[in-house]
């Protein structure tokens, strides 16, 4: 069953440079429970979709065209106050730096306890909100959670920053929980202990999980289906054990080699960063890198051709 | 069973004991290493002020006795005021007396130090107290809206306060309010003190000053915060704009504003000479420069050592203020 269906959502950012093209025409579903994992370089639109999604996309960044449906909801047609009760609530986010994502000033039992707050379960000075947030505090295993919900953020380590952040996000049950880039920051013992957490969470309350990561060895650990961004749009998408053994798109192909051989670097593909979102390349905007290009990649409109369980936009499997 | 209940109340008990107990000695380690800081920071000061006012040029017994005067009568005046002795007994004779509470006595006026000191403090910490406060309440609300909203009316205000409160000089803003208020309206007496409407005019002119500063450090320390990470997660949350900005935006921009009140307010109580001059107002900076004029060492010294006493002092009471504001600076 479908829980959040996004239709041709383009995303802009109007600079004084230019239009920045962030996102443009992305179209993709999470079920219920599923774990989708949209994956690309800094700068491909990952991050400001999954912003927009979570209705935390800040001015010059506006939604242009297309639409978020989300258990039969517009989200794109909502007034403040309504996204206000849905965030937190319904759709929450885990976000990628833990250590500046935290109020410094604030214990971090408070700031859970303020989920509770916000949606009308009573201040944060009442007993039984500081309960329900230690309650919360204990099921992402934050040891002594009591005395933990004193403590302020800098007397935390990174991971229990970070798990503090996914107490936030848990706290209501929601139906869908956003992580971008949940264990960028952290070491790769507490990365895998993280993602670990994340999944037992989500299989235990039932929700769907968007993970926004630039980590394939992370998508493909526990996504269901991974949906690959090049350049603000789309270039892949299919079930995550079909792309790891069976890449079509050219970058995805270089991007599963990278990770299978364990290097940072994307292998088969010239170096360069992905390009300028505000002047993109004509046609594939992935031509200039790409090894197959020909002369038609530079005047291909961007599509996405259906071959059996898999998406792709790239003119060789026109 | 009742057993059980006993230890688990003692056990409470000397949890909670052992609690107090370690807290009182976080606080007395607190205040016993900050007693030492300012006790050494006064003895530097005390040195240091001796030094200096000696080392201005001018004789006080030449100037006090008056140029008619005869040698061998300056001579005895100097000795009646301990200037003929050696710079170290001097200082020594001075470092004691201080300790002891006793600033000295005028050398003009043959009045305790701290007896003139008192007569003028009131005044200058009336004016510091009003100039302070009107500035506070005037900047930091202006400097909040304007952060939230550049380009409305109080967004325009701020940058005219900002630029215009620290860049025009105060004998000059003294000067025009003079000739608006007392020359041309008279309606505000133009010097003087004694009735509140005397007040008017100088609390004005500081208070214009201050929120220079001010308004342009709340603007910026706001604008910081809402582009914080923190922010973000405050929104994602789903808590309502004003909770946002109350707890999360608000607080976390105090710590500068803090800071800067701080200075601000201990210069005022160091007394604010120019304009107290424009305006005689006979506050602790009319009696620095009065006392510099007429080479009244004592004077000078217990005035300077009391106006330093209330920097740290203030400095002090901004760094508790701190720790309440920001838990990161409670590790001491």
């Amino acid at each position: 069953m479908t829980l959040l269906d996004v239709r041709g959502l383009t995303i802009h950012y109007d600079l004084p440079q230019g239009t920045v093209r962030a996102v443009e025409d992305a179209t993709f579903t999470v079920d219920r429970g599923e774990v989708v994992a949209i994956i690309g370089e800094s700068g491909s639109g990952k991050t400001t979709l999954a912003m927009a999604i979570a209705g935390l996309l800040r001015p010059p960044g506006r939604v242009v065209r297309g639409h978020i449906y989300f258990d039969g909801l517009d989200l794109s047609r909502l007034d403040d106050d309504k996204w206000r009760e849905i965030r937190g609530r319904d759709i929450t986010v885990v976000f990628q730096d833990p250590n500046t994502y935290l109020n410094p000033l604030m214990s971090v039992g408070r700031q859970v306890a303020e989920v509770f707050e916000a949606h009308g379960m009573g201040s944060i000075r009442s007993r039984e909100v500081a309960e329900r947030a230690i309650e919360i505090l204990r099921r992402v295993r934050i040891q002594d959670p009591d005395k933990r919900y004193w403590s302020y953020p800098h007397e935390l380590s990174g991971g229990m920053k970070q798990r503090v952040l996914i107490a936030m996000a848990i706290a209501l049950k929601p139906k869908l929980l956003i992580a971008d880039e949940p264990t960028s920051a952290l070491d790769a013992t507490i990365q895998a202990q993280i993602l670990d957490l994340l999944e037992e969470l989500r299989r235990e309350m039932g929700m769907s999980l968007l993970l926004i990561t630039h980590d394939l060895g992370v998508a493909a650990r526990i996504a269901h289906r991974i949906i690959v961004m090049y350049a603000g749009q789309m270039v892949e998408v299919g079930r995550a054990d079909e792309i790891m053994s069976d890449p079509l798109h050219p970058y995805t192909r270089a991007l599963v080699r990278s990770v299978k051989l364990d290097r940072k670097r994307l292998l088969g593909v010239p170096s360069g960063a992905p390009p300028s979102l505000i002047s993109p390349p004509p046609g594939c905007r992935f031509h200039p890198r790409c090894p197959y290009a020909t002369e038609q990649c530079t005047t291909w409109r961007h599509t996405l051709y259906v071959r059996d369980n898999r998406r792709v936009a790239c003119v060789l499997y026109a | 069973m009742a057993n059980h209940i006993i230890n688990l109340f003692v056990s409470r008990a000397a949890k909670y004991i052992f609690c107090v107990v370690f807290l009182a000695a976080m606080v007395f380690r607190f205040l016993a290493w900050r007693g030492l800081q300012m006790a050494i920071t006064i003895i530097g000061v005390i040195l240091v002020l001796f030094l200096l006012v000696r080392v201005l040029p001018g004789d006080p017994a030449r100037l006090l006795a008056g140029p008619e005067a005869s040698q061998e009568d300056v001579e005895e005046l100097r000795r009646l005021l301990g200037l003929d002795r050696p710079l170290h007994e001097q200082f020594a004779a001075y470092f004691l007396s201080v300790l002891s509470g006793d600033l000295g006595t005028s050398y003009r006026t043959g009045e305790p130090v701290i007896a003139e000191i008192m007569r003028r403090l009131p005044y200058t910490l009336a004016l510091a107290v009003a100039a302070q406060s009107l500035a506070i309440a005037v900047a930091v609300p202006l400097g909040i809206v304007a952060a939230l909203r550049p380009r409305s009316m109080a967004g325009y205000a701020a940058s005219i306060f900002g630029v215009l409160g620290s860049s025009l000089p105060v004998f000059w803003t003294a000067l025009l309010l003079i000739w608006a208020f007392s020359v041309e309206l008279k309606v505000l007496p133009s010097g003087g003190a004694g009735t509140p409407a005397h007040m008017v005019l100088p609390t004005a002119v500081l208070a214009l000053f201050l929120m220079g500063n001010l308004v342009r450090i709340t603007r910026a320390s706001l604008l910081e915060v809402l582009g914080a990470n923190h922010v973000v997660t405050a929104h994602s949350k789903g808590l309502p704009w004003n909770k946002v900005l109350t707890r999360h935006v608000i607080r976390n921009a105090l710590v500068p504003i803090v800071t800067l009140v701080g200075v601000q307010f201990g210069t005022l109580l160091g007394g604010a000479v120019i304009t107290e001059t424009v305006f005689g107002w006979p506050g602790i900076g009319r009696l620095v420069v009065e006392s510099i004029f007429v080479r009244d060492y004592a004077v000078l010294q217990g005035t300077i050592l009391i106006i330093a006493l209330f920097f740290m002092l203030i400095n002090f009471l901004v760094d508790i203020v701190q720790m309440f504001i920001d838990p990161r600076t409670r590790n001491v």
